[in-house]
């Protein structure tokens, strides 16, 4: 870091002036204070504690133009509004001290941020100069300020500088040096609050005169008291006789609105100076991301894109995905299960059975789809890295408004595509005990990572060519169950209250290999421990209670239970085993894919090609459908009873899903099997 | 300004911050400044993005759904 010559020279401590050019630096954090600092006081600096405090106070000489100047750090600010003890520690310093010149060190790159502090230290008894540092960053980013037209517009002088390069910073202390003899121009332009309230600070301003302690001016302490600010509230309280104090206090209980309104007029006046000062060319990025969001955020063209997006994912998923699930199925599980049976051929059969009927079959024919989560995955966390993801939810959102669903039941519902476990405790942001309970009811209906894990490994298994079709048909109807639900349940529970909910779109970027890789690798890697936890159990229940008692798959004890549920499985044309997978989908959903492969011995001629065989088409489409929307996990039923804390809820929940799943599938069998 | 904004919001509705910039004739960095205020004042609070709604979630690392950005909803 260079420092300008002038700088160096006479760096002798002050002996014949009388007293230094006392000098505060102020700002808000990371904006280039402590460069300054150092590059202007050098070793020449102390550091300790804020008398009382823990927050660190750096203190520095130096001479310029023979001068002798003291610098002192004010800590790293946003405000001056008594939120913390760094601010008041800011304000006290100045009120106080009465520094010589407060120098505000400002970021040009994000103007607005620090211009908020300057609003404030310009209603301080204190001349402010403007470092409006870090100009080089501003340039590289494109935006560009104009010192002289933002200098015009505070009344104050301001020195572009870029500390770190040690550019302007002889400037500054040419400015600091005039400010401090009074031979600069120094008439800054306040922030005005709203009429009706200028009038109330006037009264209270009259109210207060004359009790104010010292060194407090009386038009900052009456702007601060009409702020609700705790300190000097209590300072005036304890300083007014009570029954002025009571008076000023009406006032003040009357006009409680006015803390919007006072910061309102310091947003009305960053606004103006940023306005005035700061280009920001619509060029690269910014205008990239506006481009694009012309259509992705469009409240109808935005709901095609999504629906196109997800049908490419999903058809991107199928056509690499199915090949290598094949491969897996054929070489892995097939090879591994013939060579179980051929080690164990002279162990007992239920042995060899466990093995390669219960674990290779269950949770090794689940193992196998991991080809094709591993891309569906990927493509889900390229769409979030790209930043689209933001844009689903927003576009995702206007559709729940669409249908009379608010702002605050969206987010819940759209954790639910991740999991519905969240999506419920989710729920715990809307007040509303009834919106509440309503957005507790629709969640099991958004389909979860696991459903469309069932529905990727099934619907190619059964529908081939046609699988994008048909599952991103399977996810369009759960949607549209939702939407149907909501809007039903909404006319009923909900009596049209207005919500409001606002986003922040990141800007769309490149993709990063390295966070989609790590996210791909956290999914696939949890997904393989849940195969190998509890899909495994369930596959070795499953093939016990397929086994047992006499080892015969048709006369077990799971197929005397699915024979007693198959008459209302035949209404949607599943035969017992399809509805016994049904069932063990409630300890988690792709259980179903588990329990099949038992069921079907999938380790000696692979899952796909015989449930293809087994089922027609229409079959097959029933039971997908009734598969995304029939009861959630055991996992999501527990968090509904937590959440709702009534056993009623839960039931009504449950039947619920069981009610619309079932009548769904019956009219999809109906209708699928006449076609 | 600020008042501007609360009016708004309490209008209800879904907002992106360009779309509030947009409408206060001012910088999208102005309302997130105002938004945070908004939010220390209690009159808006943020949403609690997946991360945190995940905690107690054993699929936390399967989630699909992130964090969609930084959100704000109404708290009365």
């Amino acid at each position: 870091m260079s420092v300008p010559a002038t700088l160096r020279e006479n760096v002798v401590l002050p002996a014949v002036q009388e007293r230094p050019i006392l000098v505060a630096l102020a700002g808000q954090p990371n904006v280039g204070k402590s460069t300054l600092f150092n590059l202007l006081t050098g070793l020449h600096q102390h550091v300790g504690n804020w008398p009382g405090k823990t927050v660190e106070r750096k203190e520095g000489y130096f001479t310029f133009n023979g001068a002798s100047y003291r610098l002192v750090d004010l800590p790293g600010t946003y405000s001056l509004t008594a939120n913390s003890p760094e601010e008041l520690i800011a304000r006290e310093f100045i009120l106080r001290e009465r520094p010589d010149v407060v120098v505000a060190v400002v970021d040009a790159a994000t103007l607005e941020r620090s211009l908020y502090l300057v609003a404030e230290l310009l209603s301080l008894p204190a001349p402010v100069v403007v470092a409006l540092n870090m100009m080089d960053v501003a340039r590289q980013e494109g935006i560009q300020v104009e010192p002289e037209v933002l200098q015009a517009a505070l009344g104050v002088p301001v020195v572009p500088m870029s500390a770190t390069r040690g550019v302007g910073v002889q400037e500054l202390l040419e400015t600091v040096e005039r400010m401090a003899r009074a031979d600069l121009p120094y008439a800054p332009r306040l922030p005005q609050i709203r009429p009706d309230h200028q009038e109330v600070l006037e009264v209270i301003g009259e109210q207060i005169a004359g009790y104010v302690p010292e060194p407090y001016p009386r038009d900052w302490v009456a702007l601060k008291l009409l702020e609700g600010d705790p300190e000097i509230t209590r300072m005036m309280r304890g300083a007014l006789p009570p029954e002025r104090w009571e008076e000023v206090h009406a006032v003040l209980r009357a006009h409680d609105d006015a803390q919007v309104a006072v910061a309102s007029g310091r947003y009305e006046w960053i606004g103006r100076m940023v306005r005035a000062a700061v280009t920001r060319p619509r060029i690269g990025q910014i205008g990239l991301t506006e481009r694009l969001d012309r259509w992705a955020t469009h409240p109808f063209w935005g709901l095609v894109i999504l629906a196109g997006i997800l049908g490419v994912v999903f058809w991107l998923t199928y056509t690499m995905g199915a090949p290598l699930q094949g491969l897996l199925e054929t070489y892995l599980v097939g090879t591994l299960a013939d060579g179980v049976r051929g080690l164990l051929s002279g162990a007992p059969t239920w042995f060899s059975g466990i093995l390669a009927d219960g674990i290779i079959g269950g949770a090794g024919a689940v193992l196998t789809f991991l080809p094709i989560l591993v891309i569906f995955f990927a493509a889900m966390a390229f769409l979030e890295d790209v930043g689209y993801m933001a844009r689903a939810a927003y576009v995702m959102d206007g559709f729940m408004h669409l249908i009379g669903l608010h702002g605050k039941s969206f987010l819940p519902l759209f954790l639910g595509f991740g999991c519905n476990v969240p999506a419920i405790l989710g729920t715990r942001v809307i007040e509303s005990r009834r919106a509440r309970l309503l957005t507790i009811l629709l969640a099991p209906m958004v389909p979860c990572t696991a459903r469309m894990a069932v529905i990727v490994f099934l619907a190619p298994a059964f529908f081939g060519p046609a699988a994008p079709l048909v599952a991103w048909g399977l996810v369009l109807l759960s949607l549209g169950t939702l939407a149907l639900a909501g809007m039903a349940l909404n006319r009923t529970l909900f009596q049209g209250r207005r919500s409001a909910f606002i986003m922040e779109l990141p800007l769309y970027h490149l993709p990063n290999g390295r966070t989609i890789g790590l996210s791909v690798w956290q999914r696939s890697w949890a997904f393989v421990r849940k195969a190998g936890t509890v899909i495994l159990i369930v596959s070795i229940v499953i093939w016990a209670l397929s086994y047992l008692p006499g080892g015969d798959t048709e006369s077990s004890y799971l197929a005397q239970l699915g024979k007693l549920l198959e008459p209302v499985g035949r209404l949607m044309g599943l035969d017992w085993r399809l509805t016994v997978a049904l069932l063990s989908s409630f300890i988690a959903k792709e259980n179903s894919i588990a329990t099949l492969g038992v069921l079907f011995h999938a380790s000696e001629e692979g899952l796909a090609n015989l449930l293809a065989a087994t089922y027609p088409l229409a079959t097959a489409l029933a039971f997908l459908v009734v598969q995304v929307l029939f009861i959630p996990c055991v996992a999501t039923v527990a968090a509904i009873r937590q959440e709702t804390g009534s056993w009623r809820w839960t039931v009504f929940s449950i039947g619920l899903s069981l009610l619309i799943s079932l009548l769904a599938g019956m009219v999809t069998f109906q209708i699928a099997a006449r076609v | 300004m600020l008042d501007r904004l609360l009016e708004i919001l309490k209008a209800g509705g879904t907002h992106r911050v360009s779309d509030l910039a947009h409408m206060l004739d001012t910088t999208p960095a102005l309302v997130e400044m105002m938004l945070e205020d908004l939010s220390r004042a209690g009159y808006v609070k943020p949403v609690a993005t997946c991360t945190e709604a995940c905690a107690s979630c054993s699929l936390a690392h399967s989630c699909i759904s992130t964090q969609p950005g930084k959100a704000w909803t109404l708290s009365q």
